[in-house]
């Protein structure tokens, strides 16, 4: 299941964030019968970052809703070429993802920390691109043991919806070879 | 009634004592006392240490009135000052122990043969059998253990009956103890060997039934139910058949199994374990044994059987600890009825590395080895090279919930917190927007101002999830030590960072989004495991790949603070859009203090106060 921008303000948001960055160059304004020099840019990368904090809101509560709660419908929220690597295992696909995710013992995430960041639009020319980072506690039903966890997303708008494009999830446990 | 184990010095039957008052052998009426007159007060000699008083208060000392007059003999009941306390025989009571094994004490005993003695206990007895064992002098005193309660009453009922060819009569004391052990390394051999006969390799089972009368262990004392020497037993299993399936340890004397929830953890294959003719009491103690995965289970002979009027109930009772249980007590369960849902599965097993493009490793690595050879370094300065001019970098911390060790100092995280970028905490847009560094400089600034870091390099778990021409997506976790912080703390990471190509073929980093929290113990263990570093491995040659723009080590040749300068210098510049020469003036003036020359610059730009040539180039 995916979602939409409920939101009235998100939605015209996006459509003016579309609209204008093609040509996001000062513009000079006039308040109160002054020249206000009004930099386009800045204040569309602004709003940017402030509409990646919000999406990353509404995005982890809804993917942690569904992986704990309705893990069949989670692969949706994957690109069909989306990719999830888990604690170093890579499963290209959506189609290959659910099956993985069903797979996994039933859990139980809990975020505690979330931060967001806009990926430039000039490095992503075609679709808005933000990267989302998740951290807290995660219980898999097989041990019943709480367990810190990191995520982090790459989430791409795709026709009016965002999709992952990369999902790479690891437990907080030693790597070292030996 | 005697107490278990030691502690008490009346439970302690000191055998060596019966030198001092062994005085049979040479009768020499009154002795000479250095004490006062034993008649003062009926109680006054009473001493715990008479083995004699561990029963019943009217047993009397078997020999003759003489040794009375020291040991206290008198108990205060009856008995006239100087006469033998009569002897109601009735009141002599035999006490069943908690343990199973008695220890049989013959006062004087040495003065036979063990032969002898053993001979004259079994013709009385006969014909009833017992096992001496651990049968050993001490002092005066002979001393075994029979590990039978029948015996052992019908032991303490023969105090005092039989006639030995001495003319004595030969006292019995019994009480309730176990053979004291001290595990050694000869014993464990011994186990070993005794086990090797027991083990059946084609079926994977272990009998371990009786193991203490076993012939390799008959002179020392090796009973099961003794945890110290049960997990022993355990460990010389795990080393040397750790796939072990069967074990049957039937008839071995154990009532506690606490210590026995180590069995699920050295065995996972553990399917089958008998349990008969043991001392379990109540179904609550096999929860130690829940976590195996028990299909056949024997119980049999254990009062916890006993308490179910209902064998059904006692079925079921059983079947709730072990579900998967098909046989019980050499019957087997009907089969449950359950739900057709697949068994719990497991977590797949962690790997190190994924990467989305082989071909990206080498990049990678590259990439890692330059980046963090100057994080790690004095000043991180030099990696304003590795930011694009209009990189992000944002922050969040946060403390362990599943780790009780975060209340020491050195596990504070409060110099990453003031940065912590947490949007669940941050909520409102302004801050959130604040907390976001964005551009080279103020990146670079900020992660100056963090803490002094080694990374363990080879503990790092990478993840490349993008790697394209355009754009690469790189995710690290792994811990790092805080050099320069009191008790050089361990911290873990989590960062991802999104990587463009930058103007002159080398790579820069566009977003860089930083997770730091405490290590776990396991993290804590292994850091830094490994012994040899990864800018260690190959020679750092010439770098194959131009990573970064311009070579990012201080340049050999240049002095530091000359190199330090111009980079301060190309940053102010950068930062202001003032020319070099101005650049120059101000950082001069402010005795090269970056941060300084900044502010300045800041307050006069504001006041309106640079002249705009100091912007032309």
């Amino acid at each position: 299941m995916s979602w939409l921008f409920n939101h009235r303000l998100k939605k015209d948001y996006l459509l003016f964030y579309i609209n204008n960055k093609q040509h996001s160059k000062n513009t000079t304004i006039q308040v109160f019968g002054l020249n206000v020099v009004f930099d386009m840019a800045a204040d569309l990368a602004l709003k940017n970052v402030d509409n990646a904090c919000e999406t990353a809101e509404e995005f982890t509560r809804l993917f942690y809703k569904h992986l704990d709660n309705s893990r069949h419908l989670t692969s949706k929220l994957y690109l069909d070429a989306g990719l999830l690597v888990w604690n170093g295992n890579g499963i290209n696909g959506n189609a290959k993802i659910q099956k993985f995710l069903l797979d996994l013992p039933p859990s139980s995430h809990y975020v505690k920390t979330l931060d967001a960041q806009p990926v430039s639009e000039n490095f992503m020319p075609d679709n808005l691109t933000y990267l989302i980072q998740a951290c807290g506690d995660v219980t898999y039903q097989n041990d019943d043991v709480k367990k810190p966890f990191q995520e982090t997303f790459v989430i791409v708008a795709v026709e009016g919806k965002w999709k992952i494009a990369t999902d790479c999830y690891r437990l907080q446990v030693p790597y070292n070879c030996s | 009634m005697p107490k278990r184990g030691g502690g008490r010095p009346r439970n302690n039957w000191k055998g060596g004592e019966h030198f001092e008052h062994d005085d049979r052998m040479h009768n020499t009426g009154r002795r000479v006392m250095f004490k006062q007159s034993q008649n003062k007060g009926k109680n006054k000699f009473r001493n715990w240490n008479d083995a004699k008083l561990l029963f019943d208060d009217d047993v009397d000392m078997g020999a003759s009135g003489q040794i009375q007059n020291r040991r206290g003999a008198f108990r205060g009941r009856g008995g006239r000052l100087g006469s033998p306390p009569p002897r109601p025989a009735h009141r002599r009571k035999f006490i069943t122990g908690v343990l199973p094994w008695y220890q049989i004490t013959i006062p004087y005993g040495a003065k036979c043969e063990k032969e002898t003695l053993l001979n004259a206990l079994s013709s009385f007895l006969s014909p009833d059998v017992f096992v001496a064992h651990y049968f050993k002098m001490e002092g005066n005193a002979a001393i075994f253990y029979v590990d039978d309660v029948k015996m052992a009453e019908k032991i303490f009922n023969a105090d005092r009956k039989i006639m030995l060819p001495n003319g004595f009569k030969m006292i019995l004391v019994v009480r309730n103890a176990v053979p004291r052990i001290n595990i050694t390394d000869d014993m464990k051999e011994k186990m070993k060997l005794a086990m090797a006969k027991r083990y059946n390799a084609a079926t994977k089972a272990l009998n371990l039934t009786k193991f203490h009368v076993d012939p390799e262990l008959a002179d020392i004392f090796c009973a099961l139910f003794r945890p110290v020497i049960m997990l022993a037993a355990i460990d010389i299993i795990a080393e040397n058949i750790p796939d072990l399936e069967a074990l049957n340890l039937n008839d071995n004397k154990i009532h506690g199994l606490e210590h026995l929830k180590i069995l699920a953890v050295k065995f996972k294959n553990l399917k089958i374990l008998y349990m008969g003719d043991n001392r379990i009491t109540s179904i609550a103690a096999l929860e130690a044994l829940k976590a195996l995965p028990l299909v056949e289970l024997y119980l049999k002979g254990n009062p916890l059987v006993n308490r179910f009027n209902d064998n059904e109930a006692y079925k079921s009772e059983i079947r709730r600890k072990f579900p998967k249980l098909m046989r019980l007590d050499d019957e087997d369960l009907p089969p449950p009825i359950s739900f057709d849902i697949p068994d719990e599965s497991t977590l797949p097993p962690v790997q190190q590395s994924f990467l989305v493009d082989p071909s990206g490793q080498e990049l990678v690595k590259e990439f890692l080895k330059q980046y963090y050879a100057i994080y790690d370094s004095e000043s991180r300065q030099a990696l304003l090279e590795a930011y694009h001019e209009t990189a992000t970098f944002t922050l969040t911390t946060n403390y362990l919930s599943t780790d009780p060790r975060n209340t020491g100092s050195t596990s504070k995280l409060n110099t990453y917190m003031m940065y912590s970028r947490n949007l669940l905490r941050i909520t409102e847009r302004e801050p959130r927007r604040r907390h976001l560094k964005t551009g080279k400089l103020q990146v670079v600034s900020l992660l100056s101002d963090l803490p002094k870091t080694s990374h363990d390099l080879m503990g790092f778990a990478v993840d490349l999830v993008i790697f394209r021409p355009t754009m690469l997506v790189l995710t690290m976790n792994g811990v790092y030590k805080e050099i320069m912080t009191a008790g050089t703390p361990l911290r873990s990471f989590h960062r991802t960072f999104v990587i463009v190509p930058n103007s002159s073929g080398g790579f820069c980093i566009l977003n860089d989004i930083l997770f730091v929290t405490n290590v776990t113990k396991d993290q804590e263990e292994k850091a830094f495991a490994s012994t040899v570093p990864i800018a260690a491995a190959p020679a750092p040659a010439p770098a194959p790949v131009p990573v970064l723009t311009s070579p990012l080590a201080p340049v050999a040749g240049t002095s530091q603070e000359d190199a330090q300068k111009n980079m301060m210098l190309n940053m102010l510049s950068q930062q202001t859009g003032m020319n070099e020469h101005w650049s120059i003036n101000c950082l001069q003036e402010t005795g090269w203090d970056y941060q300084r020359a900044l502010f300045i610059f800041n307050q006069l730009q504001s006041e309106g106060k640079i002249p705009p040539e100091a912007f032309v180039k």
